[in-house]
């Protein structure tokens, strides 16, 4: 079929347009994933090694099947609320996420930046630091973008979570305290993950 | 409501893994193999941590009442230790 280049002033914006192949060369949106975590907990999350994010019903996955195996996916994780919670008050955590290719293993993603610093760990976002005695909230996490997939089977994301230092402690996720309905503190909130495959 | 509950099940086991749902310890998820604490026990072990708490908050107070600060700066500057005044 010859090629027709069209202004963009010859197409009539009213019309809808139906496309019935890919549309690529524009990080045009090809699909969207949403997972949702409403309930409150409180998990345990040592120092020493990183833990499954679980809310009591299991493992905390989202799963999205690619079109193509150059398409991006990109990962974005909102904690409406997430804090360490010990004895002393004060400590930090930190957050990554990590994939697995159909029935394959776990690898962290994160680390296709390179690891933080030699042989440390790199997360994609911390949870709190301490500061001065109190808590300091972390910021958001930057969100994660995999270009490394290569595959058109089923991929799986995960979050994971590290406590402070060499010690232990658990965190506190979607409500600030025990009680709810008291006051904003105590609201009982929302944490999300939502995957998108966007073309390259 | 206390906030010890976690806490009460790690001064029991440093190494527990497990998730409670709710803050309710009859919802609570054991991890990663780990041994199931009784109920009893770790609300005993909350209790205990509930009390610190409270003599750690008085004590702090009186350590800032000595520094001349006022009950309402403390509330201020210190909203935790509002139910230690």
């Amino acid at each position: 079929m010859p090629l027709s280049k069209i202004q963009a002033e010859s197409m009539n914006l009213a019309d809808t347009y139906a496309f019935t192949g890919t549309i690529s060369g524009a990080g045009g949106l090809l699909q969207t994933v949403v997972s949702n975590q409403l309930t409150t907990w409180e998990q345990s999350a040592s120092g020493n090694s990183w833990t499954d994010i679980n809310p009591g019903s299991g493992v905390w996955e989202a799963t999205i099947t690619p079109s193509a195996t150059n398409s991006v996916i990109i990962v974005y994780l909102y904690f409406g609320f997430i804090r360490p919670h010990t004895a002393n008050g004060a400590y930090g955590g930190a957050i990554r996420i990590q994939r697995k290719i159909a029935s394959g293993s776990y690898g962290n993603v994160t680390d296709n930046y390179g690891a933080g610093s030699g042989s440390s760990w790199r997360g994609l976002c911390m949870t709190s630091q301490e500061a001065a005695g109190e808590y300091k909230q972390g910021l958001a996490c930057p969100p994660l973008v995999d270009t490394s997939h290569n595959t058109t089977s089923v991929l799986t994301y995960k979050p994971q979570i590290i406590g402070h230092s060499s010690g232990y402690g658990t965190h506190r996720i979607n409500s600030g305290h025990s009680s709810e309905n008291v006051g904003g503190y105590a609201t009982r909130v929302i944490t999300r993950m939502i995957l998108e495959e966007r073309s390259p | 409501m206390s906030t010890f509950k976690g806490l009460a099940i790690l001064e029991i086991n440093k190494d527990a893994k497990f998730t409670i749902p709710e803050d309710n310890l009859d919802k609570i998820v054991w991890l990663d193999g780990t041994t199931p604490i009784a109920k009893s026990d770790i609300e005993k072990k909350e209790k205990e941590l509930e009390d610190k708490d409270k003599e750690n908050k008085k004590t702090k107070v009186s350590g800032l009442r000595k520094m001349n600060l006022t009950d309402a700066e403390i509330e201020l500057i210190y909203p935790d230790l509002k139910d230690s005044l």
